[in-house]
Protein backbone atom coordinates (compact mmCIF):
# COMPACT_ATOMS: atom_id res chain seq x y z
CA UNK A 1 0.00 0.00 0.00
CA UNK A 2 2.43 2.44 0.70
CA UNK A 3 4.16 2.26 -2.83
CA UNK A 4 0.44 2.70 -4.11
CA UNK A 5 0.39 6.10 -1.84
CA UNK A 6 4.35 7.07 -3.20
CA UNK A 7 2.52 6.81 -6.63
CA UNK A 8 -0.32 9.10 -6.10
CA UNK A 9 1.74 11.29 -4.67
CA UNK A 10 4.16 11.40 -7.77
CA UNK A 11 1.06 11.78 -9.68
CA UNK A 12 -0.30 14.48 -7.48
CA UNK A 13 2.32 16.82 -9.11
CA UNK A 14 2.12 16.46 -12.38
CA UNK A 15 -0.05 19.09 -14.05
CA UNK A 16 -3.89 18.87 -14.90
CA UNK A 17 -4.36 18.46 -18.41
CA UNK A 18 -8.14 18.44 -18.61
CA UNK A 19 -10.30 19.34 -16.24
CA UNK A 20 -14.22 19.18 -16.22
CA UNK A 21 -16.27 21.21 -13.98
CA UNK A 22 -19.78 20.08 -13.13
CA UNK A 23 -20.51 19.38 -16.85
CA UNK A 24 -24.23 18.56 -17.45
CA UNK A 25 -25.67 17.12 -20.88
CA UNK A 26 -29.34 16.46 -21.59
CA UNK A 27 -30.76 15.65 -24.80
CA UNK A 28 -34.44 16.38 -25.32
CA UNK A 29 -35.41 16.59 -21.40
CA UNK A 30 -33.32 13.24 -20.91
CA UNK A 31 -30.33 13.78 -18.30
CA UNK A 32 -27.29 11.93 -20.35
CA UNK A 33 -24.66 14.04 -17.84
CA UNK A 34 -25.38 15.40 -14.29
CA UNK A 35 -22.56 17.65 -12.43
CA UNK A 36 -19.64 15.52 -13.75
CA UNK A 37 -16.49 17.27 -12.30
CA UNK A 38 -13.17 15.35 -12.67
CA UNK A 39 -9.49 15.87 -13.72
CA UNK A 40 -6.88 13.82 -15.76
CA UNK A 41 -3.35 14.27 -15.07
CA UNK A 42 -0.66 14.09 -17.93
CA UNK A 43 0.99 11.20 -18.53
CA UNK A 44 -2.61 8.99 -16.50
CA UNK A 45 -4.25 6.14 -18.41
CA UNK A 46 -7.54 7.73 -17.11
CA UNK A 47 -10.36 4.85 -17.26
CA UNK A 48 -13.89 5.76 -17.59
CA UNK A 49 -16.34 2.87 -16.83
CA UNK A 50 -20.17 2.35 -16.02
CA UNK A 51 -22.90 0.31 -16.92
CA UNK A 52 -24.72 0.83 -20.91
CA UNK A 53 -25.98 3.87 -20.95
CA UNK A 54 -24.64 5.73 -18.19
CA UNK A 55 -22.76 8.53 -20.14
CA UNK A 56 -19.27 7.43 -20.89
CA UNK A 57 -19.54 8.22 -24.48
CA UNK A 58 -21.32 11.76 -24.09
CA UNK A 59 -18.63 12.59 -21.90
CA UNK A 60 -16.17 11.72 -24.85
CA UNK A 61 -18.27 13.86 -27.24
CA UNK A 62 -18.20 16.87 -25.19
CA UNK A 63 -14.45 16.63 -24.60
CA UNK A 64 -14.04 16.24 -28.15
CA UNK A 65 -16.64 19.46 -28.98
CA UNK A 66 -19.42 17.09 -30.90
CA UNK A 67 -21.47 19.34 -28.47
CA UNK A 68 -21.04 21.40 -25.83
CA UNK A 69 -22.83 20.69 -22.70
CA UNK A 70 -25.80 22.28 -21.27
CA UNK A 71 -24.16 23.22 -18.19
CA UNK A 72 -20.64 23.22 -16.60
CA UNK A 73 -17.15 23.87 -18.56
CA UNK A 74 -14.16 21.72 -19.85
CA UNK A 75 -11.00 23.38 -19.59
CA UNK A 76 -7.76 21.70 -21.58
CA UNK A 77 -3.83 22.96 -20.45
CA UNK A 78 -6.16 25.35 -18.69
CA UNK A 79 -7.74 26.74 -21.73
CA UNK A 80 -11.39 26.76 -21.90
CA UNK A 81 -12.48 24.86 -24.96
CA UNK A 82 -16.50 24.33 -23.78
CA UNK A 83 -17.55 25.03 -27.00
CA UNK A 84 -14.78 25.61 -29.28
CA UNK A 85 -16.55 22.78 -31.46
CA UNK A 86 -14.78 19.19 -32.99
CA UNK A 87 -12.50 21.02 -35.61
CA UNK A 88 -10.59 23.16 -33.60
CA UNK A 89 -10.45 20.82 -30.19
CA UNK A 90 -8.34 18.32 -32.49
CA UNK A 91 -6.53 21.01 -33.73
CA UNK A 92 -5.41 21.69 -30.42
CA UNK A 93 -4.35 18.12 -29.64
CA UNK A 94 -7.80 16.04 -28.63
CA UNK A 95 -7.70 12.56 -30.40
CA UNK A 96 -9.92 10.11 -30.50
CA UNK A 97 -11.29 6.38 -31.51
CA UNK A 98 -14.77 5.46 -32.02
CA UNK A 99 -17.04 2.62 -30.14
CA UNK A 100 -18.08 1.96 -33.37
CA UNK A 101 -15.62 2.32 -36.23
CA UNK A 102 -15.89 5.12 -38.02
CA UNK A 103 -13.13 4.97 -41.09
CA UNK A 104 -13.32 6.91 -44.16
CA UNK A 105 -14.29 3.61 -46.02
CA UNK A 106 -13.48 4.73 -49.66
CA UNK A 107 -9.96 5.99 -49.34
CA UNK A 108 -6.88 3.91 -48.05
CA UNK A 109 -5.64 2.84 -45.01
CA UNK A 110 -2.57 5.82 -45.67
CA UNK A 111 -5.06 8.19 -46.88
CA UNK A 112 -7.15 8.05 -43.66
CA UNK A 113 -3.89 8.88 -41.63
CA UNK A 114 -3.13 11.58 -44.03
CA UNK A 115 -6.49 13.36 -42.80
CA UNK A 116 -5.20 13.73 -39.40
CA UNK A 117 -1.32 14.51 -40.39
CA UNK A 118 -3.15 17.56 -42.25
CA UNK A 119 -4.77 19.21 -39.26
CA UNK A 120 -2.06 22.19 -39.05
CA UNK A 121 -3.53 23.32 -42.22
CA UNK A 122 -7.01 22.58 -42.79
CA UNK A 123 -8.43 26.01 -41.02
CA UNK A 124 -5.89 28.21 -42.75
CA UNK A 125 -4.94 28.97 -46.54
CA UNK A 126 -2.18 27.58 -46.66
CA UNK A 127 -4.72 23.90 -47.31
CA UNK A 128 -4.87 25.05 -50.34
CA UNK A 129 -1.43 24.95 -51.90
CA UNK A 130 0.21 22.40 -49.43
CA UNK A 131 0.23 19.19 -51.70
CA UNK A 132 0.02 15.96 -48.94
CA UNK A 133 1.85 13.33 -50.83
CA UNK A 134 5.03 15.78 -49.52
CA UNK A 135 7.51 12.56 -48.36
CA UNK A 136 8.11 13.60 -44.53
CA UNK A 137 3.89 13.87 -44.18
CA UNK A 138 3.95 10.49 -46.04
CA UNK A 139 6.72 8.95 -44.01
CA UNK A 140 5.15 10.40 -40.65
CA UNK A 141 2.32 8.46 -41.60
CA UNK A 142 3.72 5.09 -42.25
CA UNK A 143 5.72 5.63 -39.43
CA UNK A 144 2.33 5.66 -37.49
CA UNK A 145 1.20 2.57 -39.51
CA UNK A 146 3.94 0.30 -38.65
CA UNK A 147 3.61 1.35 -34.61
CA UNK A 148 0.23 0.08 -35.09
CA UNK A 149 1.59 -2.95 -37.30
CA UNK A 150 -0.63 -2.03 -40.23
CA UNK A 151 2.48 -1.12 -42.58
CA UNK A 152 1.81 -3.72 -45.16
CA UNK A 153 -1.99 -2.26 -45.28
CA UNK A 154 -1.11 1.32 -46.37
CA UNK A 155 -2.73 0.80 -49.71
CA UNK A 156 -5.82 -1.03 -48.87
CA UNK A 157 -9.02 0.67 -48.57
CA UNK A 158 -10.06 0.98 -45.09
CA UNK A 159 -13.50 -0.08 -45.49
CA UNK A 160 -11.85 -3.50 -46.50
CA UNK A 161 -10.03 -4.42 -43.67
CA UNK A 162 -11.59 -6.48 -40.65
CA UNK A 163 -12.85 -4.47 -37.60
CA UNK A 164 -9.89 -5.45 -35.63
CA UNK A 165 -7.30 -3.72 -38.01
CA UNK A 166 -9.50 -0.80 -38.76
CA UNK A 167 -9.17 -0.03 -34.76
CA UNK A 168 -5.49 0.10 -35.07
CA UNK A 169 -6.15 2.69 -37.94
CA UNK A 170 -7.99 4.59 -35.93
CA UNK A 171 -5.25 4.45 -33.39
CA UNK A 172 -2.67 5.63 -35.94
CA UNK A 173 -5.33 8.22 -37.73
CA UNK A 174 -5.57 9.95 -34.16
CA UNK A 175 -1.70 9.66 -33.65
CA UNK A 176 -1.16 11.66 -36.86
CA UNK A 177 -2.59 14.41 -34.77
CA UNK A 178 0.47 14.64 -32.70
CA UNK A 179 -1.94 14.94 -29.68
CA UNK A 180 -1.18 15.65 -25.91
CA UNK A 181 -4.76 13.26 -25.16
CA UNK A 182 -5.86 10.11 -26.77
CA UNK A 183 -9.69 9.28 -25.79
CA UNK A 184 -9.80 5.59 -27.16
CA UNK A 185 -14.07 4.55 -26.58
CA UNK A 186 -14.49 1.24 -26.00
CA UNK A 187 -11.26 0.06 -28.33
CA UNK A 188 -11.30 -3.80 -27.11
CA UNK A 189 -15.11 -3.98 -28.42
CA UNK A 190 -15.27 -6.59 -30.81
CA UNK A 191 -11.94 -8.13 -30.90
CA UNK A 192 -11.10 -11.56 -29.87
CA UNK A 193 -8.45 -11.89 -27.04
CA UNK A 194 -5.23 -11.85 -28.71
CA UNK A 195 -6.49 -8.12 -30.27
CA UNK A 196 -7.23 -7.10 -27.29
CA UNK A 197 -3.85 -7.84 -25.28
CA UNK A 198 -2.24 -6.36 -28.74
CA UNK A 199 -4.35 -3.66 -28.08
CA UNK A 200 -3.40 -3.20 -24.74
CA UNK A 201 0.36 -3.74 -25.27
CA UNK A 202 -0.71 -0.34 -27.73
CA UNK A 203 -2.12 1.75 -25.24
CA UNK A 204 1.25 1.15 -23.17
CA UNK A 205 3.38 2.71 -25.51
CA UNK A 206 1.62 5.18 -26.33
CA UNK A 207 1.35 6.35 -22.83
CA UNK A 208 5.15 5.79 -22.64
CA UNK A 209 5.30 8.04 -25.75
CA UNK A 210 4.33 10.63 -22.85
CA UNK A 211 0.21 11.06 -24.63
CA UNK A 212 -2.27 11.19 -21.90
CA UNK A 213 -4.89 8.48 -22.76
CA UNK A 214 -8.70 8.42 -21.79
CA UNK A 215 -10.42 5.29 -22.21
CA UNK A 216 -13.65 3.79 -21.60
CA UNK A 217 -13.84 -0.19 -21.76
CA UNK A 218 -16.56 -2.69 -20.87
CA UNK A 219 -13.56 -5.39 -20.44
CA UNK A 220 -12.38 -4.84 -16.83
CA UNK A 221 -9.27 -6.58 -17.00
CA UNK A 222 -8.52 -4.23 -19.71
CA UNK A 223 -9.04 -1.58 -17.41
CA UNK A 224 -7.75 -2.85 -14.78
CA UNK A 225 -4.25 -3.89 -15.84
CA UNK A 226 -3.80 -0.45 -18.14
CA UNK A 227 -5.47 2.54 -15.86
CA UNK A 228 -3.87 4.46 -12.92
CA UNK A 229 -7.08 6.32 -12.12
CA UNK A 230 -10.52 5.32 -13.46
CA UNK A 231 -13.97 7.27 -12.81
CA UNK A 232 -17.41 5.06 -12.45
CA UNK A 233 -20.62 6.61 -14.38
CA UNK A 234 -23.94 5.68 -13.15
CA UNK A 235 -26.98 7.37 -14.77
CA UNK A 236 -24.56 10.41 -16.03
CA UNK A 237 -23.89 10.61 -12.44
CA UNK A 238 -20.05 10.17 -11.24
CA UNK A 239 -20.41 7.40 -8.44
CA UNK A 240 -16.47 6.99 -7.52
CA UNK A 241 -13.25 7.68 -8.78
CA UNK A 242 -9.51 6.09 -7.31
CA UNK A 243 -7.23 3.73 -8.05
CA UNK A 244 -8.54 1.03 -9.32
CA UNK A 245 -7.90 -1.66 -6.47
CA UNK A 246 -9.67 0.93 -4.57
CA UNK A 247 -12.54 1.26 -7.12
CA UNK A 248 -13.46 -2.70 -7.55
CA UNK A 249 -13.52 -2.56 -3.89
CA UNK A 250 -15.92 0.43 -3.34
CA UNK A 251 -19.29 -0.63 -2.50
CA UNK A 252 -21.23 1.59 -4.33
CA UNK A 253 -19.41 0.41 -7.55
CA UNK A 254 -20.22 -2.88 -6.65
CA UNK A 255 -23.61 -2.52 -6.08
CA UNK A 256 -24.27 -0.08 -9.93
CA UNK A 257 -22.18 -1.99 -11.84
CA UNK A 258 -19.43 -4.40 -11.29
CA UNK A 259 -22.55 -5.89 -9.16
CA UNK A 260 -24.85 -6.83 -11.91
CA UNK A 261 -22.59 -9.39 -13.42
CA UNK A 262 -21.26 -10.88 -10.42
CA UNK B 1 -14.26 16.59 -92.43
CA UNK B 2 -13.79 13.55 -89.79
CA UNK B 3 -10.70 15.75 -88.16
CA UNK B 4 -12.96 19.04 -87.74
CA UNK B 5 -16.20 17.55 -86.07
CA UNK B 6 -13.41 15.33 -83.82
CA UNK B 7 -11.95 19.09 -82.94
CA UNK B 8 -15.53 21.18 -82.97
CA UNK B 9 -16.67 18.24 -80.46
CA UNK B 10 -13.67 17.89 -77.93
CA UNK B 11 -13.93 21.73 -77.96
CA UNK B 12 -17.22 21.57 -76.74
CA UNK B 13 -17.04 18.72 -74.48
CA UNK B 14 -13.81 20.86 -73.09
CA UNK B 15 -16.61 23.57 -72.29
CA UNK B 16 -19.04 21.01 -71.35
CA UNK B 17 -16.66 19.21 -68.82
CA UNK B 18 -15.74 22.81 -67.37
CA UNK B 19 -19.35 23.36 -66.45
CA UNK B 20 -20.09 19.83 -65.36
CA UNK B 21 -17.01 19.88 -63.06
CA UNK B 22 -18.39 22.37 -60.25
CA UNK B 23 -21.57 20.62 -60.22
CA UNK B 24 -20.14 17.20 -59.75
CA UNK B 25 -18.34 18.39 -57.16
CA UNK B 26 -20.41 19.63 -54.99
CA UNK B 27 -22.66 16.41 -55.68
CA UNK B 28 -19.51 14.68 -54.06
CA UNK B 29 -19.44 16.63 -51.71
CA UNK B 30 -22.39 17.64 -50.00
CA UNK B 31 -24.64 15.32 -52.27
CA UNK B 32 -27.05 18.16 -53.06
CA UNK B 33 -27.91 18.74 -56.69
CA UNK B 34 -26.85 22.40 -57.65
CA UNK B 35 -28.94 23.31 -60.59
CA UNK B 36 -28.15 27.28 -60.11
CA UNK B 37 -24.52 26.47 -60.99
CA UNK B 38 -25.52 27.03 -64.31
CA UNK B 39 -26.63 29.95 -63.40
CA UNK B 40 -23.18 30.99 -62.32
CA UNK B 41 -21.76 29.98 -65.35
CA UNK B 42 -24.07 32.55 -66.89
CA UNK B 43 -23.61 35.55 -64.86
CA UNK B 44 -19.41 34.41 -65.87
CA UNK B 45 -20.32 35.35 -69.00
CA UNK B 46 -21.90 38.74 -68.05
CA UNK B 47 -19.29 39.37 -65.37
CA UNK B 48 -16.99 38.82 -69.29
CA UNK B 49 -19.18 41.46 -70.86
CA UNK B 50 -18.88 44.15 -67.88
CA UNK B 51 -14.93 43.10 -67.60
CA UNK B 52 -14.56 44.16 -71.22
CA UNK B 53 -14.42 47.71 -69.96
CA UNK B 54 -11.61 47.29 -67.88
CA UNK B 55 -9.46 45.25 -70.31
CA UNK B 56 -10.07 43.67 -73.06
CA UNK B 57 -7.53 40.80 -72.14
CA UNK B 58 -8.82 37.30 -72.34
CA UNK B 59 -7.01 36.35 -69.34
CA UNK B 60 -8.03 39.44 -67.16
CA UNK B 61 -11.46 38.86 -68.17
CA UNK B 62 -11.64 35.56 -67.09
CA UNK B 63 -9.54 35.63 -64.18
CA UNK B 64 -12.11 38.20 -63.09
CA UNK B 65 -15.29 36.36 -63.75
CA UNK B 66 -13.73 33.56 -62.44
CA UNK B 67 -13.00 35.68 -59.30
CA UNK B 68 -16.95 36.49 -58.48
CA UNK B 69 -18.68 33.62 -59.68
CA UNK B 70 -15.95 31.88 -56.73
CA UNK B 71 -17.30 34.42 -54.37
CA UNK B 72 -20.99 34.12 -55.51
CA UNK B 73 -20.84 30.30 -55.38
CA UNK B 74 -19.41 30.76 -51.74
CA UNK B 75 -22.41 33.31 -50.82
CA UNK B 76 -24.94 30.23 -52.67
CA UNK B 77 -23.74 27.88 -50.44
CA UNK B 78 -23.72 30.21 -47.02
CA UNK B 79 -27.14 31.71 -47.58
CA UNK B 80 -28.68 29.05 -49.58
CA UNK B 81 -27.59 25.81 -48.92
CA UNK B 82 -26.26 25.79 -45.52
CA UNK B 83 -29.40 26.35 -44.02
CA UNK B 84 -31.37 23.73 -45.49
CA UNK B 85 -28.51 21.28 -45.23
CA UNK B 86 -30.84 19.58 -42.30
CA UNK B 87 -33.75 19.06 -44.24
CA UNK B 88 -34.56 16.47 -47.49
CA UNK B 89 -32.38 16.51 -50.10
CA UNK B 90 -35.14 17.66 -52.28
CA UNK B 91 -35.88 20.51 -50.83
CA UNK B 92 -32.33 21.99 -51.54
CA UNK B 93 -32.72 20.99 -54.86
CA UNK B 94 -36.34 22.95 -55.18
CA UNK B 95 -34.26 25.89 -54.34
CA UNK B 96 -31.20 25.60 -56.23
CA UNK B 97 -34.09 25.59 -59.33
CA UNK B 98 -35.26 28.93 -57.47
CA UNK B 99 -32.51 30.62 -57.55
CA UNK B 100 -31.61 29.77 -60.70
CA UNK B 101 -34.98 30.56 -62.28
CA UNK B 102 -34.38 34.35 -60.16
CA UNK B 103 -30.39 34.37 -61.75
CA UNK B 104 -32.01 34.83 -65.09
CA UNK B 105 -34.35 37.36 -64.59
CA UNK B 106 -31.88 39.30 -62.76
CA UNK B 107 -29.98 39.31 -65.94
CA UNK B 108 -33.07 39.84 -67.88
CA UNK B 109 -33.51 42.95 -65.82
CA UNK B 110 -30.09 44.54 -65.50
CA UNK B 111 -28.85 43.52 -69.19
CA UNK B 112 -31.94 43.41 -71.46
CA UNK B 113 -32.90 40.15 -73.12
CA UNK B 114 -30.51 40.82 -75.65
CA UNK B 115 -27.48 39.19 -77.21
CA UNK B 116 -24.75 40.57 -76.36
CA UNK B 117 -20.98 40.04 -78.13
CA UNK B 118 -18.06 39.05 -75.93
CA UNK B 119 -15.22 40.32 -78.08
CA UNK B 120 -11.95 39.55 -75.85
CA UNK B 121 -8.49 39.87 -77.26
CA UNK B 122 -6.66 36.88 -76.92
CA UNK B 123 -2.99 37.07 -75.88
CA UNK B 124 0.05 35.81 -78.21
CA UNK B 125 -2.67 36.08 -80.99
CA UNK B 126 -3.68 32.18 -80.41
CA UNK B 127 -6.86 33.13 -82.27
CA UNK B 128 -4.77 33.84 -85.75
CA UNK B 129 -3.44 30.38 -85.92
CA UNK B 130 -5.80 28.94 -87.42
CA UNK B 131 -5.57 26.04 -89.66
CA UNK B 132 -7.84 23.49 -91.83
CA UNK B 133 -8.22 21.41 -88.68
CA UNK B 134 -8.26 23.93 -86.26
CA UNK B 135 -9.83 27.50 -85.91
CA UNK B 136 -7.57 29.98 -83.46
CA UNK B 137 -10.78 30.31 -81.48
CA UNK B 138 -11.08 26.52 -80.42
CA UNK B 139 -7.11 26.32 -79.57
CA UNK B 140 -8.37 28.99 -77.16
CA UNK B 141 -11.24 27.22 -75.74
CA UNK B 142 -9.26 23.69 -75.65
CA UNK B 143 -6.24 25.75 -73.99
CA UNK B 144 -8.05 27.48 -71.35
CA UNK B 145 -10.21 23.96 -70.68
CA UNK B 146 -6.65 21.66 -70.00
CA UNK B 147 -5.39 24.41 -67.91
CA UNK B 148 -8.69 24.82 -65.87
CA UNK B 149 -9.23 20.89 -65.57
CA UNK B 150 -5.31 20.13 -64.72
CA UNK B 151 -5.75 22.57 -62.25
CA UNK B 152 -8.73 21.39 -60.42
CA UNK B 153 -7.46 17.84 -60.95
CA UNK B 154 -4.37 18.99 -58.72
CA UNK B 155 -6.28 20.35 -55.84
CA UNK B 156 -8.48 17.41 -56.05
CA UNK B 157 -5.84 14.96 -56.11
CA UNK B 158 -2.79 16.43 -54.57
CA UNK B 159 -3.30 19.18 -51.99
CA UNK B 160 -4.94 18.48 -48.77
CA UNK B 161 -8.01 20.59 -49.53
CA UNK B 162 -8.96 17.46 -52.13
CA UNK B 163 -7.90 15.18 -48.90
CA UNK B 164 -10.56 17.18 -46.84
CA UNK B 165 -12.83 17.22 -49.25
CA UNK B 166 -12.87 13.18 -49.90
CA UNK B 167 -12.89 12.66 -46.15
CA UNK B 168 -15.62 15.56 -45.47
CA UNK B 169 -18.11 13.88 -48.12
CA UNK B 170 -17.55 10.38 -46.41
CA UNK B 171 -17.93 11.54 -42.57
CA UNK B 172 -17.84 15.12 -42.18
CA UNK B 173 -17.84 14.48 -38.12
CA UNK B 174 -15.05 12.46 -38.25
CA UNK B 175 -13.76 14.46 -40.67
CA UNK B 176 -13.82 17.32 -38.03
CA UNK B 177 -12.57 15.06 -35.52
CA UNK B 178 -9.48 15.35 -37.60
CA UNK B 179 -9.08 18.47 -37.77
CA UNK B 180 -10.74 19.41 -40.86
CA UNK B 181 -12.86 22.74 -40.92
CA UNK B 182 -15.14 21.46 -42.17
CA UNK B 183 -17.76 24.63 -43.24
CA UNK B 184 -14.60 25.98 -45.03
CA UNK B 185 -13.42 22.67 -46.98
CA UNK B 186 -17.46 23.07 -48.22
CA UNK B 187 -16.84 27.10 -48.98
CA UNK B 188 -13.76 26.34 -51.09
CA UNK B 189 -15.11 23.20 -52.78
CA UNK B 190 -17.73 26.22 -54.28
CA UNK B 191 -15.14 28.24 -54.84
CA UNK B 192 -13.40 26.25 -57.05
CA UNK B 193 -16.36 24.86 -59.05
CA UNK B 194 -18.00 28.34 -59.29
CA UNK B 195 -14.97 29.97 -60.47
CA UNK B 196 -14.46 27.54 -63.24
CA UNK B 197 -18.24 27.94 -64.22
CA UNK B 198 -17.26 31.45 -64.28
CA UNK B 199 -14.66 30.91 -66.60
CA UNK B 200 -16.79 28.49 -68.66
CA UNK B 201 -19.38 31.33 -69.24
CA UNK B 202 -16.36 33.93 -70.67
CA UNK B 203 -14.98 30.81 -72.67
CA UNK B 204 -18.78 29.86 -74.22
CA UNK B 205 -19.37 33.94 -74.70
CA UNK B 206 -16.33 34.36 -76.55
CA UNK B 207 -16.42 31.18 -78.68
CA UNK B 208 -20.07 31.65 -80.04
CA UNK B 209 -19.52 35.82 -79.17
CA UNK B 210 -22.69 36.06 -77.65
CA UNK B 211 -24.03 36.34 -73.99
CA UNK B 212 -27.64 36.14 -73.17
CA UNK B 213 -29.96 35.92 -70.18
CA UNK B 214 -31.01 32.23 -71.04
CA UNK B 215 -27.57 30.60 -72.07
CA UNK B 216 -27.39 28.78 -68.57
CA UNK B 217 -30.69 27.09 -69.62
CA UNK B 218 -29.58 24.73 -71.63
CA UNK B 219 -26.33 23.94 -70.06
CA UNK B 220 -28.09 23.61 -66.41
CA UNK B 221 -29.73 20.19 -67.46
CA UNK B 222 -27.38 19.15 -70.15
CA UNK B 223 -24.38 19.55 -67.14
CA UNK B 224 -27.06 17.14 -65.34
CA UNK B 225 -27.23 14.75 -67.21
CA UNK B 226 -23.27 14.54 -68.04
CA UNK B 227 -22.87 14.53 -64.67
CA UNK B 228 -24.71 11.69 -64.05
CA UNK B 229 -23.37 9.80 -66.75
CA UNK B 230 -20.12 10.19 -65.26
CA UNK B 231 -21.52 9.48 -62.11
CA UNK B 232 -21.91 11.98 -59.70
CA UNK B 233 -19.33 13.35 -57.66
CA UNK B 234 -16.91 11.17 -59.85
CA UNK B 235 -14.12 14.08 -61.31
CA UNK B 236 -12.82 11.63 -64.40
CA UNK B 237 -15.72 10.32 -65.43
CA UNK B 238 -17.23 13.80 -65.61
CA UNK B 239 -14.79 14.62 -67.93
CA UNK B 240 -14.86 11.93 -70.21
CA UNK B 241 -18.74 11.90 -70.05
CA UNK B 242 -18.74 15.34 -71.12
CA UNK B 243 -15.86 14.73 -74.26
CA UNK B 244 -17.99 11.48 -75.28
CA UNK B 245 -21.08 14.03 -75.21
CA UNK B 246 -19.53 16.87 -77.15
CA UNK B 247 -17.82 14.45 -79.97
CA UNK B 248 -21.31 12.55 -80.18
CA UNK B 249 -22.92 15.87 -80.61
CA UNK B 250 -20.55 16.98 -82.86
CA UNK B 251 -20.73 13.97 -85.40
CA UNK B 252 -24.50 13.73 -85.50
CA UNK B 253 -24.69 17.26 -86.38
CA UNK B 254 -23.28 15.89 -89.67
CA UNK B 255 -25.19 12.44 -89.97
CA UNK B 256 -28.49 11.95 -91.45
CA UNK B 257 -29.63 11.12 -87.88
CA UNK B 258 -29.41 14.64 -86.92
CA UNK B 259 -31.91 15.84 -89.26
CA UNK B 260 -34.66 14.46 -86.69
CA UNK B 261 -32.94 14.36 -83.37
CA UNK B 262 -31.91 17.62 -82.33
CA UNK B 263 -28.36 18.22 -80.90
CA UNK B 264 -29.13 19.04 -77.33
CA UNK B 265 -31.16 15.67 -76.81
CA UNK B 266 -28.43 13.62 -77.28
CA UNK B 267 -27.19 13.94 -73.64
CA UNK B 268 -30.69 13.45 -72.40
CA UNK B 269 -31.32 10.01 -74.78
CA UNK B 270 -27.56 8.86 -73.22
CA UNK B 271 -28.88 9.58 -69.54
CA UNK B 272 -31.96 7.37 -70.15
CA UNK B 273 -30.34 4.83 -71.49
CA UNK B 274 -27.61 5.09 -68.86
CA UNK B 275 -30.41 5.23 -65.88
CA UNK B 276 -31.81 2.26 -67.77
CA UNK B 277 -28.84 0.41 -67.92
CA UNK B 278 -26.06 1.71 -65.60
CA UNK B 279 -27.79 3.47 -62.88
CA UNK B 280 -24.29 4.62 -61.14
CA UNK B 281 -23.24 6.15 -64.41
CA UNK B 282 -20.36 5.00 -67.09
CA UNK B 283 -17.81 4.50 -64.85
CA UNK B 284 -19.10 4.18 -61.68
CA UNK B 285 -19.19 0.52 -59.29
CA UNK B 286 -21.65 -0.54 -57.16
Amino acid sequence: MGHDVEIDLDRGHRAVLLEMRRVSKQFHGVRALQDVTLSVRQGQVFGIVGPNGAGKTTLFNIVCGVYPPTGGSVFFQSRDITRLGSARTARMGIARTFQIVRSFPRMTVLDNVLVGCGHRVYGTLSGLVGTYNRQSVRDKAMDLLKLVGLDHAAGTLAGKLPIGLQRRMEVARALALDPRLLLLDEPCAGLTFGESEDLVGLVQRVRDGGVTVMIVEHNMGVVMSLCDEIAVLDFGVKIAQGPPLQISSNPRVIEAYLGKEA
Amino acid sequence: MFWQQLVNGVTMGGIYALVTLGLTMVYGVLRILHISHAGVFALGAYIGVVALRLSPNLVVVTLLAMLVCGLVGVLMQRWLYRPLLGSSRIVPLIASIGMFTLMEDLFRLAAGPYVLPLPVRVPFGLDEVTTSVVTGNQLVVLSSAVILLVLAWFVINHTRLGLAWKATEQDFETAAAFGVNVDRAVAMNFLLGSAIAGAAGVLVGFYYNSVYPTMGSVPAYKAMAIAVLGGLGNVWGTVIAALLIGIIEAFLVISPVGLFLPRDSIAFVALILVLLLRPYGLFGRR
